[in-house]
């Protein structure tokens, strides 16, 4: 089965957006380093520019995801990503309307109106299809090959194993400076991601049930 | 001059300190890292430091912590060290070598922080922290951020400057998932 990751960009007091939905401030790491990072969808030219951490970072995030789900104003904010989400994976919109000229032919951007349980199955089995058209795709010239190398089990296997993600950043462009830790013990396997301090910070926790 | 640290202990993923008696409360201190703190580098943090200040609630709080349970690993430390109260209302302070600051805060600060190196480590609560980044002295944030949702709790970061920008100075986590975040004020 598929796991449900919430992808956030948040400052260090807990906000993901201004009062009329604005992400300048926690979305400007996006588009703010020296290392341009291409997303794989073959629709478009859409570039991030993000530090080399955070290039490592958006690399293995694109290859572990199986397909997007976001609210309808995420989708109303990104235009509907133009009908095919940068990560080249299939995009459900929660939302009670289907939004006027929508769903669009060709497009992967698809509308789910019987409630959150039911987008979250219907991303699911979108995931599932989407993996398995990848491996058809894999040898498609058209589709870059890194790509396929990306899909490496044993690194997804690892990244898999955190569900919840949250970039952490403090409120605007801040310029970090990483330095070595004072020596305490390290979370096992994120202290990959605890090294990559600068700029944002990402943060990946499993939600547990409360005991 | 002399830097002002707040540490901030108890801090939720969404932002909140944990009030006691919250579910948030009872997980930090269920977490034994937490309960007793006995990592010396820490230890020599607070032992290091110039002066430890605190707002009367955290003052009182922190004041019979620290003389009941002399077991603590901060207990000898605090119980030694040089406190001063921010209050306008206290007459006494009881607790050993502590005494009142009751002037305008930011002369207080200075006649603290003038002099010599090192660092003043501000423990809280939030009204002193929030006080001190309005005026624009905290030179430092130490920040336990807990890996829980709290929901409940007290914002730290209300009523405090707009934009307040920080320089990341580093970040390592213990072994059940406390982040320790090192903010430097981004001057």
């Amino acid at each position: 089965m598929s796991k449900v990751v919430a992808l956030m960009s948040m400052s260090l007091d807990g906000y993901v957006a201004d009062p009329s939905d604005g992400v300048d401030e926690v979305f400007d790491w996006y588009f703010s380093g020296d290392v341009e990072v291409p997303t794989p969808s073959p629709a478009t030219d859409f570039k991030f520019r993000v530090s080399t951490p955070s290039a490592d970072h958006l690399r293995s995030l694109m290859a572990e995801v199986g397909s997007m789900l976001t609210g309808r104003r995420t989708f109303e904010r990104a235009d509907g990503w133009g009908g095919q989400h940068p990560f080249d994976v299939p995009a459900f919109v929660v939302t009670h309307d289907v939004p006027q000229g929508w769903p669009r032919p060709g497009s992967t951007v698809e509308f789910v109106t019987d409630g959150i349980e039911a987008a979250v199955n219907t991303s699911e089995s979108g995931c599932r299809s989407e993996v398995r058209g990848s491996a058809r795709r894999r040898n498609d010239p058209a589709v870059p090959r890194r790509r396929a190398a990306r899909r490496d089990p044993h690194r997804s296997g690892r990244r898999l194993a955190r569900r919840r993600s949250a970039a952490v950043r403090p409120p605007r462009e801040y310029a970090g400076r990483p330095r070595k830790s004072d020596g305490r013990r390290r979370c096992g396997r994120d202290s990959s991601a605890l090294s990559r301090a600068q700029v944002v910070m990402d943060l990946r926790f499993t939600v547990r049930p409360v005991d | 001059m002399r830097k002002l640290i707040a540490t901030v202990f108890n801090y939720s993923l969404d932002g909140l300190l944990a009030d006691e008696g919250t579910e948030f409360w009872k997980f930090c201190f269920d977490l034994p890292e937490n309960n007793e703190p006995d990592e010396p580098t820490h230890l020599d943090f607070l032992r290091n430091a110039h002066a430890h200040l605190m707002g009367r609630t955290a003052y009182e709080g922190i004041s019979g912590a620290m003389t009941t349970s002399t077991d603590h690993p901060f207990s000898p430390i605090l119980n030694a060290a040089r406190k001063v109260v921010f209050s306008r209302t206290l007459k006494t302070a009881d607790w050993n070598n502590t005494t009142i600051a009751a002037g305008d805060t930011a002369e207080e600060i200075d006649k603290l922080r003038v002099g010599g190196d090192g660092y003043i480590l501000v423990w809280g609560g939030v009204s002193l922290w929030r006080s001190l980044m309005r005026l624009d002295l905290i030179d430092e944030l130490r920040v336990s951020l807990f890996p829980y949702v709290a929901g409940e709790g007290t914002r730290l970061f209300d009523g405090v400057p707009k934009s307040y920008r920080l320089d990341l100075v580093s970040s390592t986590a213990s072994r059940n998932g406390i982040l320790e975040l090192q903010y430097r004020r981004h001057r």
